[in-house]
């Protein structure tokens, strides 16, 4: 018998609304901001019913593996909303927790770079990579002793990651890990927009507006970073960019590249696809850094608005569900931020700023 | 006890500046003003008052809460609010104050990190010794090296030292010149590089001998548990070093109280050059206290005024209520709520008594009563440090545990089974369609119609405290003609006799027409006034009176209409709740019972416990919410504003200030 919304969505979103309405609250951000020094901190994480976090704190006076337990409490969410859903909604959310395990694997790649290439060598720092399964089949162990790169695609031969970890020259060994960690992003958007098209048009229309607007967010970033400081080629930068936002695509950029001479001005495609920021006055497109930080703040609040649409519309769509995972990313990023701020013992106000 | 919240009274005083101190002193000695600030009450632009200095409260503030996330750090609690004496209070140093709560937070940072290393060394070894457990040996492990050997430059402690960077645990070999070294392989390029600067000598790999390697694990395990113990005993260090130093710790928490909720006094005073002001709310029958212990402190040399709270608006005024300790379950549901406004008749009583006898209609089993009565006696004696939230749970646990037995009784129920006749009538029977010859209870619509009776009764109570509260408070126009008013008490009289007279009839006949004119008829057409005299009374001076004007009339009067109507009519048949819960808690409990018959022996037995406490744990919250449902909507809705502030003095014991 075919599922209707309600009974598809009725009881998880139920469940995943009620956990939202306690989750990164005004009261509690302000409290954690607030909080005077590290310890202090660790008790409002306490009163707000982070006790397994702030009780790692307690036993063990070490920030990441506080850090570590949020962490692994923000995969469990993922294998949480598996347990409770079926179908394709199942399906898409099996695609969703790739992003966690990358983010995983990103930190186990960092460690190993920094060992091999940098002379730094792990240490204690493997305690904090996550070794269940999150998704595909790794052997995180292996994954962490690896000696050599070919230990490395040994490990990833049978997960959906092997194309990208059998061809050598992601690992740049003159730079960074730049290549490789741009090409697991760009596998999880692709499988995400993939695994899109098996849900029901409403479903299918939300996660579409949600994942263009991350996209966005994600290649604006690297614009950023990129262009303007290691001022990358055009042409480079353009290959690098995710396929699937509204308004940064490759072939924009192309034609970018061939108006170089009339300033290079990514943003001002970007606002087409975004009338509501169509009033910003960008009148210096020499002005790139500033711009394009502008440009961030204000997509991730366009995407934030989105959520909030979600949350106050129709209950019964998948949006309940990508809006739990947001906030939990959010939430997540939010407490790191705070907890080391107040561990380097910056003001509330330098916290506040940082985490704008 | 009083019906009512208590009277209260507002004190403006000024004070010599030199006196100051010593009035203050007194006023938190007595704990009896809810300070209000001058400006706030009167118009001071006349005048050129200063307002009190608010940083010292800040900062006295926030030192106390350093201090507290101290305490907590230890699990300790501060000292009692009861032990504050003014007397006392000595000089505040805030350079002292600071630097005792630094000098202790460094000291804490210090075991903090001293715990965090060893965490950190801990998490090397460990990783070591999960690869050892999941191989077998270290020789297995893919993972793992192991060197057996020695230097033959600079000693073995050296090379460890020179090892820190990477995870690795090296021991000597009893009773050889040899030592063990194992490490992770993804590191032996280091490894090798650290060996070859102390010119080590590796042995063959057949010199490992079965007992080397249990010494070798065992070794391994010691040290990862002497880690784990020295994790744990830092974590404790830190407990016990805080503990250490309470004795001085509570003093400094003392002392920063006084003074904190001394500046806090201060701050609400007002200065011109030579005399403070200012003013403050407390109980009626307070009054001679709070002036003889400021004319005491001043020396004589102060004046006082007095004013009535009638000449403020009542939702200005702080609202203290009075009551016996006994309903003080019943007045967290209240407050729960809201604070009622002042002057308004405390409805703590009102509820206790709905509360309890809705439980207990819901809830009617004397066996099953007096498991939760007994668990609200334990828990309150079991948990002796839990909040007065907690503590009012479990009294409440106490009266609805002790209503259900009396309506137990009653309905002949315990457990489920009619040990006793039936005071009342047998519940259970009635539900099961076999009631007592001769009973006045006969099927679930008698049930039914207990409950409504009893809705009509709540609801009417509701509406005789509106009309008590709006006549005490001067507010004529709602009282007549407001819907929980006089004229909305009519709809409602009218309303319940007509239609017990058409049930009466077998749904057939209305009273006649002319009855229904003077019930209905001429109510709606006064009612046709209300808005249009509201807006002569108290909008024309505002608002323009237009065509749009009699639209709104018309509308307000259409919709005032609706809601009257079906507003009681719901608020009244939301009370065949209390029936529902009622018939399906008789209904679990013979579903137990029944199933319970087709087993014997212990089966049965743990099938009607299992039952019986699936009831209480199910049918008790259910109950019990729905209680407090019906008092919130239906019973509330009639006469609660909530418009109240509560009364919250400045005193030693208030800890309700402590932000």
């Amino acid at each position: 018998m075919k599922k209707t919304a309600v009974s598809e969505y009725g009881f998880i979103n139920a469940k995943l609304r009620a956990r939202i309405s306690s989750m990164l609250t005004d009261e509690f951000k302000t409290a954690l901001i607030g909080a005077d020094g590290i310890e202090a901190a660790v008790q409002v994480l306490s009163s707000y019913g982070y006790s397994k976090a702030s009780e790692k704190w307690n036993t063990t006076g070490d920030i990441q593996s506080l850090e570590f337990e949020l962490f692994k409490n923000h995969i469990a969410n993922y294998s949480m909303v598996m347990k409770n859903t079926d179908g394709s909604l199942n399906g898409l959310i099996n695609v969703l927790s790739i992003k966690p395990e990358i983010e995983n694997i990103k930190s186990v790649l960092r460690l190993w770079y920094g060992s091999k290439l940098r002379h730094s060598p792990i240490n204690y720092r493997s305690a904090y990579i996550i070794r269940e399964r999150i998704r595909e089949n790794i052997d995180w162990n292996e994954l962490i002793n690896a000696v050599s790169y070919e230990d490395i695609i040994s490990v990833f031969s049978s997960t959906i990651y092997s194309e990208i970890f059998n061809n050598e020259a992601v690992i740049d060994t003159g730079d960074s890990l730049f290549n490789v960690e741009i090409l697991l992003d760009k596998l999880y958007y692709r499988m995400v927009i993939e695994e899109s098209y098996k849900l029901k048009k409403n479903d299918n229309d939300t996660l579409n507006e949600i994942i263009s607007t991350e996209i966005d967010l994600q290649n604006v970033s690297w614009i950023i970073r990129y262009r303007h400081f290691y001022k990358m080629d055009t042409s480079k930068l353009s290959s690098i960019l995710i396929p699937g936002g509204h308004g940064l695509n490759i072939e924009l950029m192309d034609n970018i590249s061939k108006e170089e001479g009339a300033g290079f001005a990514p943003m001002e495609i970007l606002k087409k696809s975004y009338p509501e920021l169509s009033s910003l006055n960008i009148s210096n497109k020499h002005n790139f850094s500033a711009q394009a930080r502008l440009f961030e703040q204000l997509l991730d609040e366009t995407r934030k608005r989105k959520f909030t649409t979600i949350l106050t519309g129709y209950p019964f769509t998948i949006g309940v569900v990508l809006a739990y995972f947001f906030i939990s990313e959010r939430e997540l990023r939010f407490i790191s931020s705070v907890i080391n701020g107040k561990n380097y013992k910056f003001s509330s106000d330098t916290i506040k700023e940082m985490i704008r | 006890m009083s019906l009512f919240t208590s009277r209260m009274k507002l004190l403006s005083a000024v004070v010599l500046e030199s006196r100051i101190d010593a009035v203050t002193s007194e006023l938190l000695r007595i704990g009896l003003l809810d300070f209000v600030e001058i400006s706030k009450l009167f118009n001071t632009d006349d005048f050129s008052l200063k307002s009190g200095d608010s940083s010292l409260y800040s900062e006295i503030s926030a030192l106390r809460k350093k201090l507290e996330i101290i305490y907590n750090n230890a699990g300790i609690d501060t000292p009692f609010r009861e032990e504050l004496n003014i007397g006392d209070m000595t000089e505040y140093k805030p350079d002292y104050s600071s630097e005792i709560i630094s000098k202790l937070n460094y000291e804490l940072a210090s075991i903090r990190d001293k715990q965090k290393n060893l965490h950190q060394e801990y998490l090397k070894l460990n990783e070591i010794s999960n690869y050892f457990t999941t191989s077998g040996s270290a020789k297995d492990s893919k993972f793992l090296i192991v060197s057996k050997g020695h230097p033959t430059r600079g000693n073995f402690s050296d090379i460890l030292k020179n090892l820190a960077s990477i995870p690795h645990f090296g021991t000597d070999i009893p009773e050889t010149n040899n030592f063990f070294i194992v490490s992770l392989r993804r590191d032996q390029s280091l490894l090798n590089n650290i060996l070859d600067k102390f010119q080590w000598i590796e042995l063959d790999e057949q010199h490992y001998g079965e007992e080397e390697t249990n010494h070798l694990i065992d070794k391994i395990n010691k040290k990862n548990s002497m880690l784990r113990q020295e994790i744990e005993s830092a974590g404790k260090q830190i407990a016990e070093h805080i503990i250490l130093k309470k004795d001085e710790l509570d003093s400094l928490w003392k002392n920063l109280r006084l003074h904190e909720l001394y500046s806090s006094i201060q701050n609400n005073f007002s200065h011109t050059v030579n005399t403070s002001l200012f003013s403050g709310w407390l109980p009626a029958d307070k009054v001679l206290r709070a002036e003889e212990a400021i004319r005491n402190a001043s020396g004589g040399e102060c004046i006082i005024e007095w004013s009535e709270a009638e000449n403020f608006s009542r939702e200005n005024v702080p609202v203290e209520i009075r009551q016996p300790k006994v309903f003080s379950p019943f007045r967290m549901l209240v407050e729960n709520y809201a604070v009622p406004e002042y002057g308004s008749i405390d409805p703590t009583p009102f509820v206790a008594v709905a509360y309890m006898i809705m439980f207990g209609l819901m809830f009617g089993d004397a066996g099953q009563g007096l498991v939760i009565m007994l668990i609200g006696i334990l828990g309150g004696r079991i948990i002796k440090k839990a909040g007065s939230g907690v503590k009012n749970l479990f009294k409440l646990f106490i009266f609805c545990g002790g209503s259900s037995v009396a309506a137990g009784i009653l309905f002949g129920s315990y457990f489920g089974n009619e040990l006793f006749p039936a005071v009342w009538f047998n519940y259970h029977s009635v539900v099961s369609g076999n009631a007592e010859a001769g009973s006045s209870i006969v099927d679930v619509y008698d049930i039914l119609k207990i409950t409504i009776y009893f809705g009509i009764a709540v609801i009417g109570t509701g509406l005789v405290i509106n009309w008590i509260n709006l006549y005490r408070k001067k507010d004529y126009f709602n009282l007549f003609l407001d819907k929980s008013g006089l004229l909305g008490g009519w709809f409602y009289g009218c309303g319940v006799y007509t239609a017990f007279y058409f049930v009466g009839t077998g749904y057939k006949v209305l009273p006649d027409a002319g009855l229904l004119t003077i019930f209905f008829g001429i109510p709606v057409i006064i009612l046709f006034f209300k808005a249009p005299l509201h807006f002569i009374l108290h909008e024309r001076d505002h608002k323009q009176f237009g065509i749009f004007s009699l639209v709104d009339f018309f509308m307000e009067w259409i919709v005032e209409i609706l809601e009257i109507f079906s507003g009681y009519l719901a608020n009244t048949l939301s009370f065949m709740r209390v029936a529902g819960l009622g018939i399906a808690h008789v209904s679990l409990m013979t579903a137990f019972d029944t199933i319970a018959a087709m087993t014997n022996g212990a089966a049965s037995v743990i099938i009607l416990i299992s039952g019986n406490i699936l009831v209480i744990a199910l049918e008790g919250l259910s109950a019990g919410i729905q209680a407090l449902r019906l008092n919130y909507y239906e019973f509330f809705s009639r006469y609660f504003t909530g418009k109240g502030i509560a009364y919250n003095p400045v005193s030693l014991r208030n800890r309700k200030q402590e932000g």
